[in-house]
Order: structure tokens, then C-alpha cells, then sequence
């Protein structure tokens, strides 16, 4: 299987991201249940603050600390410790309260004190109660691990992502599939564990010290590898280095590639790629925090998202504004465009247009009436997507479906529709024989593709200009279309479309 | 030795919060070493109130507590409870995570006893409350009667040979049978081990076959404390009279 080391590796991160917060968690959230069982105002302020914490989504959680955390392991550490502390807490709480009194008395009156109390009446009999949260927290753990591959940090989490950026359904399975059976093993695992300890078991045994001693040193181990990649993560970075990233799909991930193959074959520059990251957002902010240095962006994306303008059909250009804005509020450099903008348009087969002779949007609204379209659900409610477009240009289809990305291209294919709604760089559009039609009212802002650099890397090494600058102004919408094409529908890899590409063009 | 006084309550009252009159009135009480005093009363009378005072489980509200001449205060507590006072009460409170002979030896263990001498201490004791060290002492409490629990509990609170026993109804939810023979070892206990033994019931019938002495109890007052021979002969107070023909109503 081709994916063998790789999964034994994420499974791995996988098992020590979870396994650490699991233990950091415990350690936090056990003292301060023992701490709440005897003080009620504390635990009816803590269990309340808890269960709201719960409500909380986690990406958006991760996504709130990578200004302060950066990328990695510590975010995704605080996060998923964060989500594990509750279920631990209460279980706490109510093991202890769980404790008859009579025993609670008999410890007293046998002169204990409070801590021999806690420690060799009140704990063990809480224990049960207490590794029954920390069961439902680990299972837990385990799914949330998955989004510690929106910032870098591994785990099976990378094979989801990956799958779903790359539209590769065997892959997403290669992350779900395990992320399930660890969670259902370690919930199994603990679940015997808890049957050993509880004391209404005739069996219950105290564990075997080998037992404890092997516990001991596995815990070891993983805590310091863990250390060991957190510290490597903070301390260790190649002196010349550049960490090059991309956000998590298809076209992001080859131009990233381009990029990265570039510069590692021009210069002794050691390319570190952080690909796949979550959200534009995340890529921003460590984009600013200096955690990553550079990546392809927008230019529609960063008016619309990180500038937070609104678009406005009159604008001819935003490059200019944009590239302002980077360079005078955070000190980042656009270079030179790819050549393209992938934005959103309508698509007609080849044959359709020629017959209709139509090529622009104002032209297919004379004859919207006659004609079926079909669209993924998100594009047929947003207003900037079919209902803002049909207003614009006066579209009024005699039928509108509503179709899934991937079924979009059988059903023009089938000449069940006669349009559809696509992006402009789609590898499909290609392969299917389709032409899109142009925005000749401007409704879609441009979103023309550049690199986005930190300036001070640019002033460290600034041969990277002119190692890039082969890659500006070359990559045509059909170029481009061409390689996503390669990778949704011939299923290369993105590294291996990107090499392709550049000894096809003798780039290297 | 006879006669000497081992614990001494002077003018002991407790109030509640919230509450006018007192959960014990203004109390005086004598207990001679090596005696069984008996506190005899209906529920909410006082007498567990009374005996918890002894080891510091519940603190009067005014009045002093000496133990040997000296003011209780002046002794640590848990070094109070763990070397002075065994305290056994009918709820037992036996761990249930630890085998009979860790139940016995917990607070031994705690004091860093060599384990020779805690495997010995432990076989002796249940050998005394006659169970059988062999068969019993790796059981679990879930594995025992409640008559034997109880006798682990009596022999968990011999285990430090403290001087006085304090005991809480500590038969209340046995059976007549099972009752009736921890009472006669509670009679073996105190004849050979020379155990002051503070007892509080309210079955009258299991005062008067224990007591040396017995103070009825009602209301948080002493209403009398005698003999069951003075009680009966010559009883102070009209309730103590009832009590003597008819004992409590419950």
C-alpha cells in the first residue's frame, strides 16, 4: 500500500497529540475537581463556564490562538487540551461526591487527615467515575485531533483534509477509518481499565507493578516526544530556510508546489512546505506571525477577506489596492500576477456557444428562458452567487437544479442542463469540452492569482524574485485548468503535476 | 485505677444556628477509666451529639472537654483520634476498595508500623473478634455479613490500642441474634482488654446488659445517671420512670 508509512506516521501524531492533551488535561482538571467537590461556589462557576466552553466550535477556537500561538503543535495542544478539561472536571466532581458519606466519616473518625483522606478514601472510590471521563474525553480527543491538520500539526487529520482538497474520497476514508477505530480501541482499552479499577468487582486487583512500570515508561516516551517536537518546533529552524504554504485545495497546493520546486532547484534555500492549512484566515495570520513566509493568494480573496472590502462592480482594478494596503499595513509583498484569476463564471458546452454564438453573460440573457441551469447548493442561496447574477444581468432560467460539485459535469455531459455554474480554473471544464462565458458586467471581482511574501524574507534573499518571476505572467487559465485537471481527474499528485509541468516548459 | 476520671464534661451546650434551643443543654459528666458508659435516648435526644464531642467530630458551643486532666484543644486532633479514641458507628464505613486486613491496619500503615508487626496486629484482632485471620482477611467488605462487618469494624478501631472506644448505635442494623453476640464480645472486650467504652443506644434492654453505668438522655439534657439498679429503684424524673416500665416509643 502506498500510503503505508504514511499512515503509521500520522497515526502516530495522531496517538501523541490526543494522548498528550488527554494527560495535560487530566493533570490540569483533576486537582481543580478535587478543588471544586469542596468549594461550591467554585464548582457551580467552573461547571457552568465549562459546559458553555463546550459549545464553542473548535476551529474557530484554533483559528482565534494562531495570532498568539502560531502554527503546529501548541495550538492544536491548547485546544484539544482545552475541550478535554470538561468532561474530566465533572467526572471529577461527581466521583468524589459519589463517596458515601459513612466512609467519609469512618476516615475522620479514624483521625486521617484531610489529604490521607483524599488520598487513600476519596480518590479511589471516585476512580471509576473519574477514568469514566477521562474515557469520554479521549474518545473525544481523538475525533477532534482531525483538525489539527488545518494548522500543521499532522495527524490522520491530513489524510481528510488532503482527501477533501483533492476531491479523492479513498484518501479521506485513509484519515476516517483509522481516527474511528483509535477512537473506538482507546475507548475499549479504557473501558477494561476501569472495570480493573473499580472496587465492586470481586476481581479488582491492584495493577502488577510491572504493569505500573511499563505504564510508567510508555507515558514517558510519549511525553517526551512530544516535548521533543514542541521544542523542535520553537527552537529548530534550518538557518536558511523558507517555509512555503498553501491552503487546502487543489490549485493552492499546485502553485505552491511550482513555487517550492523552484526555489529549491534555483537556490541552497531549504523549502519547508506547510500545505493544506485551514482557512485564509489561519494562512494570514501566520503568514504575519512569521511562521510560514510565503503563499499564492487572490487578489479577491484578500480585498473581500483579509482587507474585508466590500466589491463594488465599478472597481476595474483591485490589485493595486490590495498590494498597498499588504505592503503599508503588514509588510507583505504581492509579486508578480500567475497570468490568471480563478473566479466564479457560467459554462456552456463548446458546441452550445458556437450554435447560439454566445460568449458573454449579457448575451446568454436573451435567451435564459429557453434554457435548464444547475448549481451547487451554496452558489444558488449566496447573494454574490445565481440570484445577485440573474439581477445583474436580467437571467431568468426556464429551470434551476440544484446539483453537487462533482455531478455538475455528468449532468451537462448528459445534456440534462445546458449551463452550470463553475470555477473559472476547474480541470473539468477542460476535459468535459466547455467554454465559460465572460462577465462582461463585471459582477464577479477579479481573483487573480500572485505569491504574497513576508518583505523582510524578500530582503534576506532577494534572488527569490527572480527565481519566481519565470512563473508571472505564464500560467494562462488554460494552463492552469490543465494542471488542477491533472490532479482531480488524472489523480497525480500535486508535486508530481507541478515537475511535470516545469520540464515541460524547461523552467528548471 | 478504679474510679479514676479518664473524661470530663463541664457545662457542655451546643446550639444551631437557627434554632433557640439547644441540641445539648448545659451538660457535666464524669466517665471513670475502664468503665462501659451507657447513653441511652430517643433519636434527636443528643446522645450521638454528645459522644462525637469526644472525638472532635462536632464542637460544643461553650463548656470545656478534658481528657486526662487536660483540655481536649491542647491534644492534635487527628493524633487524638487515631491514638485515644476508636470510634465504630452503625453505619460501620468500611472502605470498600481494601481487603479486611487493610481496613484494620490503615491507620497502622499511616504510622509507618513495620509490616511484621501490622500482619500481627491484624491476625490477633480478627482471631479476637473471632474471625478467622485465613478466611477473612483478603475478603473484600462486599463479601462479608453485616454482622462480620461490623466485627471488622470493632476490630478496625482496636487496631491502635487506643484507651476508650466510642460507639454509636453500632448494632442498631443487625439482627437480634447477630446482636446479642457482639454485645457479649463488647463485655469480653472491655473484661480483658480493659477498654473504657462510651456507648450510645436507644435500646434500653442493650443499656442495661452493657452499662456500668447509664445516662438517659432527652432533649439534650442528662435526665439521670445511675445504675440501671438506681435507675429503676429510684427514678429522678417522671420520663425516667416511664422509660424504666415501658422503654421507648418508636
Amino acid at each position: 500500500m502506498e500510503h503505508g508509512a504514511a499512515l503509521q506516521q500520522k497515526t502516530f501524531e495522531h496517538i501523541a497529540l490526543a494522548g498528550s492533551s488527554i494527560f495535560l488535561a487530566s493533570t490540569i482538571a483533576i486537582p481543580l475537581g478535587i478543588m471544586m467537590a469542596h468549594v461550591p461556589l467554585l464548582r457551580k462557576v467552573l461547571l457552568n463556564v465549562g459546559s458553555i466552553s463546550q459549545t464553542i466550535p473548535s476551529l474557530a477556537l484554533l483559528a482565534f490562538l494562531v495570532p498568539f500561538l502560531g502554527l503546529g503543535n501548541t495550538p492544536t495542544l491548547v485546544v484539544l487540551t482545552f475541550y478535554a478539561l470538561y468532561p474530566i472536571l465533572r467526572s471529577t466532581v461527581a466521583g468524589l461526591q459519589s463517596v458515601p458519606p459513612e466512609c467519609k466519616e469512618a476516615a475522620e473518625g479514624l483521625g486521617l487527615s484531610h489529604f490521607q483522606k483524599l488520598w487513600f478514601v476519596e480518590l479511589p472510590l471516585a476512580l471509576p467515575i473519574i477514568m469514566s471521563g477521562v474515557r469520554v474525553a479521549t474518545a473525544a480527543t481523538i475525533g477532534i485531533t482531525t483538525i489539527a491538520a488545518f494548522i500543521g500539526a499532522g495527524g490522520l487529520g491530513d489524510f481528510i483534509t488532503q482527501g477533501l482538497a483533492l476531491n479523492n474520497s479513498s484518501l479521506i476514508l485513509l484519515g476516517a477509518l483509522p481516527t474511528a477505530l483509535l477512537a473506538l480501541g482507546f475507548d475499549y482499552a479504557l473501558s477494561q481499565l476501569e472495570i480493573y479499577l473499580n472496587y465492586r468487582k470481586e476481581t479488582s486487583l491492584p495493577f502488577s507493578s510491572l504493569k505500573k512500570i511499563l505504564f510508567g515508561i510508555a507515558s514517558i516516551i510519549l511525553l517526551v516526544w512530544v516535548g521533543h517536537s514542541l521544542s523542535k518546533e520553537i527552537f529548530f529552524k534550518p538557518s536558511k530556510s523558507i517555509v512555503i504554504a498553501s491552503k487546502n485545495f487543489t490549485e493552492q497546493h499546485i502553485l505552491a508546489e511550482l513555487m517550492a520546486q523552484l526555489i529549491e532547484a534555483k537556490t541552497d534555500l531549504t523549502v519547508i512546505r506547510k500545505f493544506n492549512l485551514g482557512t485564509t484566515v489561519i494562512v494570514h495570520q501566520a503568514l504575519l506571525r512569521g511562521d510560514i513566509d510565503l503563499y499564492p493568494e487572490y487578489t479577491g480573496t484578500a480585498y473581500m477577506i483579509v482587507l474585508k472590502e466590500s466589491w463594488n462592480t465599478k472597481e476595474k482594478d483591485i490589485l493595486e489596492k490590495v498590494r498597498n494596503s499588504y505592503k503599508n499595513k503588514f509588510n507583505l509583498l504581492w509579486l508578480g500576477l500567475f497570468g490568471f484569476s480563478n473566479s466564479q463564471a457560467l459554462a456552456v458546452k463548446k458546441k452550445f456557444a458556437e450554435d447560439h454564438r454566445i460568449t458573454s453573460l449579457s448575451e446568454l440573457s436573451q435567451i435564459s428562458d429557453h434554457l435548464k441551469i444547475a448549481a451547487q447548493p451554496d452558489t444558488l442561496k449566496r447573494e454574490d452567487g445565481l440570484p445577485g447574477l440573474s439581477n445583474a444581468y436580467g437571467l431568468n432560467f426556464k429551470n434551476i437544479m440544484q446539483v453537487d460539485s462533482n455531478l455538475l459535469f455528468t449532468a451537462i455531459a448528459h445534456e440534462k442542463v445546458d449551463v452550470i455554474a463553475v470555477s473559472t480554473t476547474d480541470g473539468k471544464l477542460q476535459a468535459f469540452d466547455l467554454v465559460t462565458l465572460e462577465d462582461d458586467k463585471n459582477f464577479y471581482p477579479p481573483y487573480q492569482a500572485a505569491p504574497v511574501i513576508r518583505e523582510v524574507v524578500l530582503k534576506t534573499y532577494p534572488e527569490l524574485h527572480q527565481v519566481l518571476s519565470p512563473l508571472f505572467g505564464f500560467i494562462s487559465q488554460q494552463k492552469i485548468s490543465k494542471l488542477n485537471y491533472e490532479v482531480d481527474v488524472k489523480c497525480f499528485s500535486p508535486a508530481e503535476a507541478a515537475h511535470k509541468f516545469l520540464l515541460e516548459f524547461n523552467l528548471l | 485505677m478504679k474510679n479514676q476520671k479518664i473524661i470530663e464534661l463541664i457545662n457542655i451546650s451546643k446550639f444551631y444556628p437557627g434554632n433557640e434551643k439547644p441540641g445539648i443543654n448545659n451538660v457535666s459528666l464524669n466517665i471513670q477509666r475502664g468503665e462501659i458508659l451507657v447513653l441511652v435516648g430517643s433519636s434527636g435526644s443528643g446522645k450521638t451529639t454528645l459522644l462525637k464531642m469526644l472525638n472532635r467530630l462536632e464542637e460544643p458551643t461553650s463548656g470545656a472537654i478534658l481528657i486526662n486532666g487536660k483540655d481536649i484543644k491542647s491534644y492534635n486532633v487527628n493524633e487524638l483520634r487515631r491514638g485515644f479514641f476508636g470510634y465504630v458507628f452503625q453505619k460501620i464505613g468500611l472502605f470498600p476498595h481494601m481487603t479486611v486486613k487493610e481496613n484494620i491496619e490503615i491507620v497502622l500503615r499511616l504510622d509507618n508500623k513495620p509490616i511484621i508487626f501490622r500482619e500481627k496486629k491484624v491476625r490477633e484482632l480478627l482471631d479476637f473478634m473471632r474471625l478467622s485471620p485465613n478466611v477473612y482477611g483478603n475478603r473484600y467488605i462486599n463479601q462479608l455479613s453485616g454482622g462480620e462487618q461490623q466485627r471488622v469494624g470493632v476490630a478496625r478501631a482496636l487496631a491502635t490500642d487506643s484507651e476508650c472506644l466510642l460507639m454509636d448505635e453500632p448494632f442498631g442494623a443487625l439482627d437480634a441474634v447477630t446482636r446479642c453476640e457482639l454485645q457479649d464480645e463488647i463485655l469480653r472486650l472491655k473484661e480483658n482488654l480493659k477498654k473504657t467504652i462510651i456507648f450510645v443506644t436507644h435500646d434500653i434492654s442493650e443499656a442495661f446488659k452493657l452499662g456500668d453505668r447509664i445516662g438517659v438522655m432527652q432533649n439534650g439534657n442528662i435526665e439521670q445517671l445511675g445504675t440501671k439498679e438506681q435507675l429503676c429503684e429510684f427514678p429522678k424524673t417522671p420520663f425516667v420512670e416511664q422509660l424504666m416500665r415501658t422503654g421507648f416509643r418508636t
